[in-house]
């Protein structure tokens, strides 16, 4: 910055006035006044302008002057009178609709089509101000029953008129959840469907059905726009979080392109897609700014604001050196590139926080926090019944979201969040009902935090599934027969019994690893580790309603698997009316970007030409 | 020296063989390293034979259990799979069982590993037999000293009998014996090196291998890899140590 000074000087002048008749001679001259006080300086300063100021798109320099009023040399905020600008000249961007490409799409137009037609009442474009999408992986319409009755039963309820928190939403509706190339589905091509409007084939993130998985060049003008960048555009805050690793193919699909849900680091990666340019999962979420931007021409985002989850070994080198405390492995990270993204991260973020324990998670002060960064695992974080048993200590999803929503809160732009109870899905994988559950009623509880700290005439939010599993309600025990028991029929006492003479439980799966009795163990996945025994066990004796216990399966496989009826979704605030009846998965981004109208403010935020 | 030849008279090979009884093997003099210490990086060969009472074993498997750091190694190479053990700071004891023939692994969380987790438990792990069932041998016979000490413990009971021979300064086995219903089921240590070069190359070759999470199995099915591993059961991760005739893990106190 240059200066340039002008002095002024300042005098005092004296004078006598004479009187009526002839002059007199003159008399002797007065005494000279007081000097004056001097005048101030005037101090003009001059800043150069970078291309993408506000006021010089193409830079330039602006002018600031006046008078420097406290003598200090320094032309102050308070003592600037006057700027002008004189700028470079600047030829902006063509506008370009942000999701004009997809528009092509059928699956997106028909969402579109289908939104823009609702006639349901009180419908007002852009009334949500905040977007908070629950999704419970793999939470199908039989997980949910039955978390709510163990919910009820925990509570020393009979358990089957509970409801949980979502039960009480005032609109619902189903959503139709197979992949492109999938009748029964995944989590990669789900969570697309719902975070882009678009269905997709299963096992990709964030590309349309026409790229060819695992195939990194087809990744190039395949790439989606999220609801979570067109929030981030729009101005909003945005966050993710999830029990899961953060790079897993749900959380993953809000902000990343990906040929193949695996990629999660550059060790995951084969060499050909290293090579050809592909970038992992966890670098994508470092690198989401500039990648967005780079992507779509004309805008300026932040960033994502808080991200929480598991998933750390993504994000280190392979070096012990790199080791969280906490670590438990001999060397934590899996990354071959050497780079350690949590360093990255923090230095593009420089006044963020990342945290990787509870304790680090305690410390953080809503009020102030504005960047967060938690990765409380090296892997997948705790089931919520065994979150006691973490090293370093985990926070559960509903301190999570209380806290992402405290930071969130505070743009007044609104905020979008999207929270995911990722291990549902891995307990009844293991053919475990009670992680399952137990898993789920965290979901619930996560909810109602939300709608604790939020404004409902501002705030939408939708809790869904993105796909279900083979998980049943089964028999006809009786009102308050506990949920994870076995059938006791109506007005008895004692177990039924089936054809083969052995009692059964309610709830169970259809095909999987079968029955283990593995007593208090809290750990679902602990169930992989017997031989697959599936088909009728003698139950008698057996505590059913232990942690440990794993439910029988017909068909003998190494895990249990998804299944490809349709999931619930619950709505309520601005928007939610838009859910009523059976939908394509991928409709819910349009209830969404309805709601929020993020297309819309996204697109008026671009640099205009 | 980083290779120690524990029988000397077999010339040529860094070799220890234990082909016959091990009592008969125990009267063959041993050449140790000045460094020796249940620290000490180790790679250390067994075969293992199942048998009748009276008849000579027809055949030999093979396990080789390597030590480094807080990591213990050990590899099956008749059936291309090493399980790598790992115990971090916090006692936490991690799992990751490799199949050379795919260069693939899977990956195990403390929380899923319910049969190591005690410090006996890893003790079985480090040293192929539990602190607590070796303290519940008597000592019969003491020989040599420092690193050349070797210690003979049996055990007997109306079930079974178990004869150890004990390393003490590597603490590690050096033969292992148990008969029990007419079965003996015998490992022996046929070779042992310190070479950290080669130590480390065994390490690091299966940590370079591609893991899957063991959580991840359920979204991974597609994957022909752990399809197939699946189907071949292989995805149970089978108890180790020291095992009786039915093939039961009787190393420690925890039988599952």
């Amino acid at each position: 910055m240059k200066q340039f000074k002008l002095a002024i000087l300042a005098s005092a002048i004296a004078g006598l006035t004479a009187c009526g008749g002839d002059d007199g001679r003159n008399g002797a001259n007065g005494s000279n006044g007081a000097d004056g006080s001097n005048g101030v300086n005037s101090l003009i300063t001059q800043t150069q302008l970078a291309a993408g100021d506000s006021n010089c798109p193409g830079g330039g320099i602006q002018f600031d002057s006046g008078a420097d009023s406290n003598s200090n040399g320094v032309l102050e905020t308070s003592e600037i009178t006057d700027t002008k600008f004189v700028c470079e000249p600047f030829t902006g961007p063509a506008e370009t609709d942000l999701i004009g490409n997809t528009r092509n799409n059928t699956w997106f137009s028909d969402a579109e089509t289908k939104i823009a037609s609702a006639t349901a009442p009180n419908l007002t474009r852009g009334a949500a101000k905040n977007v908070i999408l629950f999704v419970g992986d793999g939470m199908g319409i039989s997980t949910v029953t039955a978390a709510r009755i163990l919910a009820g039963q925990l509570n020393g309820e009979l358990g089957e008129d509970h409801n949980l928190s979502f039960d009480l939403f005032p609109y619902s509706g189903l959503a139709k959840t197979y992949n492109v190339d999938a009748q029964t589905p995944d989590s990669a091509g789900t969570m697309t469907a719902l975070m882009s409007g678009v269905k997709t084939d299963a096992g990709v993130i964030g590309v349309n059905e026409n790229i060819v998985r695992g195939d990194c060049s087809t990744v190039a003008g395949n790439e989606l726009v999220t609801a979570l960048e067109l929030a981030e555009i729009a101005g909003k805050s945005t966050g993710i979080l999830s029990t899961a690793r953060i790079t897993h193919a749900t959380p993953a699909a809000t902000y990343a392109k990906s040929a193949d849900r695996d990629w999660e680091d550059d060790g995951d990666m084969p060499t050909a897609a290293k090579d050809a340019g592909c970038e992992d999962i966890a670098s994508q979420l470092i690198n989401f700014k500039a990648n967005l931007e780079a992507r779509i021409g004309g805008i300026s985002v932040d960033g994502i604001d808080v991200v929480m989850g598991g998933g750390r070994r993504s994000f280190l080198p392979k070096d012990a050196a790199f080791n969280s405390p906490d670590a438990v492995s001999s060397v934590e990270g899996d990354r071959t590139d050497g780079r350690d993204l949590t360093a990255e991260w923090q230095a593009l973020n420089p006044t963020g926080s990342y945290i990787f324990d509870k304790a680090g998670f305690n410390a953080l002060n809503p009020q102030t926090a504005t960047k967060v960064l938690g990765l409380f695992n090296e892997s997948h974080m705790q089931y919520e019944a065994d979150r006691k048993n973490d090293v370093a200590g985990e926070p559960s999803l509903r301190d999570m979201t209380g806290k992402a929503i405290e930071i969130l809160n505070k743009n007044s732009e609104g905020f979008f969040l999207t929270v995911e109870a990722g291990r549902i899905d891995h307990a009844h994988h293991a053919g475990n009902a009670y992680n399952a559950l137990t898993d789920a009623v965290e979901l619930s509880e996560a909810v109602a935090k939300a709608v604790e700290l939020t404004n409902s005439d501002e705030t939408l939010i939708i809790v869904t599934a993105d796909h279900s599993h083979v998980f049943t309600i089964a028999g006809y025990p009786k009102r308050g027969n506990p949920i994870l028991g076995k059938v006791v029929d109506i007005g008895s006492t004692s177990p039924s019994l089936a054809a083969d003479g052995m009692p059964y439980t309610t709830v169970g799966y259809t095909n999987g690893l079968g029955f283990r009795d593995l007593g208090d163990e809290t750990d679902a996945d602990e169930g992989y580790n017997s031989a697959i025994d599936a088909g009728r066990q003698d139950l008698l004796l057996v505590d059913t309603q232990s942690p440990g216990f794993h439910q029988e399966a017909l068909v003998p496989l190494g895990s249990e698997t998804h299944a490809g009826e349709d999931v619930g979704v619950y709505a309520k605030g601005p928007g939610a009316a838009l859910v009523s009846g059976t939908n394509e998965q991928n409709v819910i981004f349009h209830v969404m970007n309805y709601a929020a109208d993020l297309a819309n403010k996204a697109n008026s935020k671009q640099v205009a030409p | 020296m980083k290779r120690h030849r524990v029988f000397p008279n077999i010339s040529g090979r860094l070799i220890c063989s234990l082909a016959s009884l091990f009592i008969s093997a125990l009267s063959a003099p041993a050449v140790f390293a000045a460094d020796c210490t249940a620290n000490t990086p180790i790679s250390a060969h067994y075969q293992i034979s199942h048998y009748e009472h009276s008849v000579q074993p027809e055949t030999f498997s093979h396990m080789v259990l390597w030590r480094r750091a807080s990591s213990v190694a050990e590899q099956y190479p008749e059936r291309g799979i090493t399980e790598l053990w790992e115990r971090n700071h916090s006692n936490s004891i991690k799992l990751n069982r490799y199949f050379d023939a795919y260069q693939r692994g899977i990956e195990y969380s403390p929380s899923e590993i319910k049969v190591v987790k005690t410090d006996d438990d890893w003790s079985m792990k480090n040293q192929l037999i539990a602190d607590s069932l070796l303290s519940k041998m008597s000592l019969s016979k003491k020989s040599g000293k420092a690193c050349e000490r070797e210690e003979i413990y049996t055990l007997e009971n109306d079930n079974e009998t178990i004869t150890v021979v004990w390393l003490p300064a590597y603490k590690i086995v050096k033969s292992y014996k148990r008969r029990a219903n007419g079965k003996i089921s015998h490992w022996s240590l046929t070779e042992m090196s310190s070479d950290n070069k080669i130590i480390d190359a065994f390490f690091n070759k299966n940590l370079d291998y591609q893991t899957t999470d063991y959580a991840d199995i359920g979204d991974s099915e597609s994957d022909p890899f752990l399809r197939k591993m699946i189907n071949l059961g292989f995805v149970e991760h089978g108890s180790s140590g020291m095992y009786d005739a039915q093939g039961n893990d009787i190393g420690g106190e925890h039988h599952h």
